[in-house]
């Protein structure tokens, strides 16, 4: 019966990718969420090909699309959303014809992974955290349970948990936040999947941690081959894990490229207003840049470039009409008129740039060392 | 042989050192205490319940009627003297004629019921002078006034007949509530969800004492349509038979399913709501395995603890069930004690019920412990 439910097989062919191949692809994705018997576009005809191999972080402000935008990968959108348009290819599959969880189970785990943000209730406070990842690996590999404990004692020592051997059989609740996240992050390569979907791992940890757990997904990812896609709103984690970065506003991928692309040479406006925001590269005694205005309501139409009405660099055509993707090398891309030949030329905000200095000296002093990170 | 001796010592202190330890528990040191706390909300409850009754004035006992017929009838010494003798029965004077102070009566109730072995006067002569017949025991709950049947025998010789109708309603409630609230809590506002509020709203909506008027009827009633099956009104406690037990427990099971769904239901889908459901979902676990192993298992927690509480009150039976097929259960103990101002009958079965419900608490504050690892009973 429950094969029956499986109209749409999954096929292997992911598996055997060379890094740099495109793994998904995603064209003119659509999703729609139904509000209180309005309809909120969420997803507004988003085109991305995610590479074997790659960090791609997403990054955006509070309801940019960024977390919804992933949930398309594994269906795991809220019952009120569904996608309306386009499509999203997977190893020679289109994953948005999927329409049952058996479907999906295929996916799940088992080839895409997803690590929530908050660590502290992603695990069942319940049950023993040995049981908890023993329960994905007897679904996925088909382990007996003596073979997969084992295998929960080895990912629990691969993620860093000492003691590995006692610990599985304590409670999330004697576990801290950080610890807790490593638990997550061996549950969620327990079956080694293609893709890793790290939906702001590190927001509810403190900043030690946060390296810490950033570190250790570098470190595994190297090891396993998989691909990382990485939600933040911190483009500090961006500078420090990325290798591939999109900004997302409203909806849309406003612009994406390599990491350096996308520092050092930054094209469309809310790119620039979020780089200038970062505190990071702020200075003494001068006011910290903040975006001013709310991004606009996706329950209407948007008229023409849905940042317009707060970029001070808007121009008419911004109002009227949406400008398309200018392409402005092999690895980068932009969605704003200010791209197109005819566009009158702007001065970028100084802060842009002075990037590479200020960026230079805060790794200068911070000992950090972001072009090696960069390679990666 | 100083040795073999001093090893044997060495045994008997590990031996005592376990049992120290054991003492210590925390677990069970908070179960002694409570314990103890509710030893002594059962004293506070002998001295309220005393005090209440110490309150009421006299002629609560001896109607104001009948003592006047009664000087009428025997002069005014005669019907002193029985006045007398009917408040010494209701232990409101002692045998002299004076009142007994509430102290008095608080301590000697809780002399009562401690469980010691002792005798107690129950029989004098004619002239109170002599007691021709005590009762010994341990529990001393008093002896009903109306009956004269002691409360403790009479409670307990009611109680299987109550249990056996409420433990197998409550069965029967489980076994088909469960997987009710389960069904619903799958899909939230599905169809089976809506069927399933309806039902509880419907059910809800009826008062309990005309359904079960009604379902006598239906049930009993030889020409209708369970008439095959000959139910009958009542149950006869000459001529017992199982079969006429069967209308009330299904009455009763049924009017108590909303109950057990609704709470059911509501902690699963608080449960489903949850995050660690999310990432077991995305760890490709199907929904079935997720439902069970994680949402129920996390959902019945809190029910749990209310469970000993639910089959210790088992004992007690439905007084409109007891009365209305005419069951001889416990159910209507304690409303017919009131309506006789059966002093021994309510003060006794106060302690009994509230000694109960400490009790089921104290289980069921045990029993989750063993659900919920992150509960741990100790004291401060």
């Amino acid at each position: 019966m429950a094969k029956k439910k499986i109209k749409q097989t999954l096929n292997n062919d992911s598996l055997n990718l060379k890094d740099g191949d495109t793994i998904v692809s995603v064209k003119d994705l659509e999703v729609q969420f139904s509000v209180r018997g309005k309809i909120l576009t969420a997803i507004r005809k988003i085109s991305l090909d995610i590479y074997k191999g790659e960090v791609l972080a997403i990054v955006g402000e509070s309801a940019s699309g960024k977390s919804v935008f992933t949930k398309c990968l594994t269906g795991m959108l809220e019952s009120n959303g569904h996608v309306s348009g386009g499509s999203i290819m997977y190893s020679g599959t289109d994953l948005t014809q999927f329409e049952t969880p058996e479907e999906w189970q295929q996916i799940r785990g088992k080839r895409i992974s997803t690590i929530f943000q908050d660590p502290m209730t992603s695990l069942n406070p319940l049950r023993r955290i040995g049981s908890q990842i023993e329960e994905v690996i007897t679904l996925h590999r088909g382990m007996k349970k003596k073979e997969a404990k084992a295998e929960a004692i080895r990912l629990l020592k691969k993620v860093g948990i000492k003691d590995a051997e006692a610990r599985y059989r304590d409670y999330p609740f004697q576990y801290s936040g950080g610890m807790r996240q490593r638990v997550v992050i061996a549950i969620a390569l327990a079956c080694a999947p293609d893709i890793l979907i790290c939906d702001e791992p590190t927001t509810a940890l403190d900043v030690t941690i946060q390296s810490q757990i950033l570190e250790l997904i570098l470190e595994l990812k190297k090891e396993f081959g998989f691909t990382v896609i990485f939600i933040t709103h911190d483009l500090g984690v961006v500078a420090e894990i990325a290798t591939r970065v999109a900004v997302m506003y409203a909806g849309q991928i406003v612009e994406y490229g390599s990491v350096d692309d996308i520092y050092y040479d930054p094209r469309h406006p809310y790119t620039w207003a979020l780089l200038s925001s970062l505190p990071q590269l702020g200075e003494k005694g001068e006011t910290l840049y903040s975006i001013t205005g709310t991004p606009p309501s996706l329950f209407n139409e948007i008229q023409g470039d849905a940042f317009a009405p707060r970029n001070p660099y808007a121009m008419k055509i911004d109002f009227v009409k949406e400008p398309p993707m200018f392409k402005i090398s092999e690895t980068h891309y932009a969605k704003t008129w200010l791209c197109d030949p005819r566009a009158p030329k702007m001065e970028r905000p100084a802060i842009i740039g002075e990037i590479t200095e200020r960026v230079k000296r805060i790794y200068q002093h911070t000992g950090g060392n972001l072009d090696e990170n960069k390679e990666e | 042989m100083e040795n073999t001796l001093s090893r044997g010592n060495q045994k008997i202190n590990s031996f005592f050192r376990a049992i120290w330890k054991g003492l210590r528990n925390p677990t069970f040191l908070y179960i002694v205490r409570r314990i103890l706390s509710s030893l002594l909300t059962l004293v506070l409850l002998v001295a309220l319940v005393t005090t209440l009754i110490h309150m009421l004035p006299d002629n609560k006992f001896v109607s104001d009627s009948e003592y006047s017929s009664m000087i009428a009838k025997y002069g005014q010494t005669i019907a002193d003297n029985w006045r007398k003798t009917v408040l010494f029965k209701y232990g409101r004077v002692d045998l002299n004629g004076n009142r007994i102070p509430l102290i008095q009566s608080i301590l000697q109730y809780i002399y009562y019921i401690l469980p010691i072995y002792k005798e107690i006067p129950i029989t004098w002569n004619n002239r109170y002078t002599k007691v021709i017949k005590y009762w010994t025991g341990f529990v001393y709950l008093g002896r009903s006034m109306t009956s004269s049947a002691f409360v403790l025998d009479e409670f307990v010789a009611r109680v299987p007949i109550s249990f056996q109708v409420t433990m197998l309603a409550l069965l029967l409630t489980y076994i088909i509530a469960y997987p009710l609230g389960i069904a619903m809590a799958k899909k939230p506002g599905g169809v089976v969800d809506k069927i399933g509020n309806v039902f509880i709203v419907l059910n809800y909506a009826i008062p309990a004492l005309v359904f079960y008027l009604f379902m006598n009827i239906v049930f009993g009633d030889p020409n209708g349509i369970f008439g095959w099956a000959k139910f009958g009104y009542y149950y006869n406690a000459n001529n017992p038979s199982f079969w006429n037990l069967v209308p009330p427990i299904l009455c009763m099971s049924f009017l108590a399913i909303p109950g057990v769904i609704i709470w059911l239901r509501r902690f699963m889908v608080d449960e489903l709501n949850s995050d660690y459901v999310k990432f077991a979902r995305s760890k490709g676990l199907s929904e079935n395995k997720i439902m069970y192993t994680h949402v129920l298992r996390n959902a019945i927690v809190p029910l749990v603890r209310n469970i000993p509480a639910t089959f210790i009150g088992a004992i007690v039976g439905s007084y409109f069930v007891e009365k209305i097929w005419s069951i001889p259960g416990t159910g209507s103990l304690f409303t017919d004690g009131l309506q006789a101002l059966d002093v021994p009958v309510i003060q006794g079965l106060c302690v009994l019920y509230s000694a109960m419900s400490m009790l089921a608490f104290l289980l069921g504050d045990i029993i989750t412990i063993f659900f919920d690892p992150r509960i741990k009973l100790q004291g401060e």
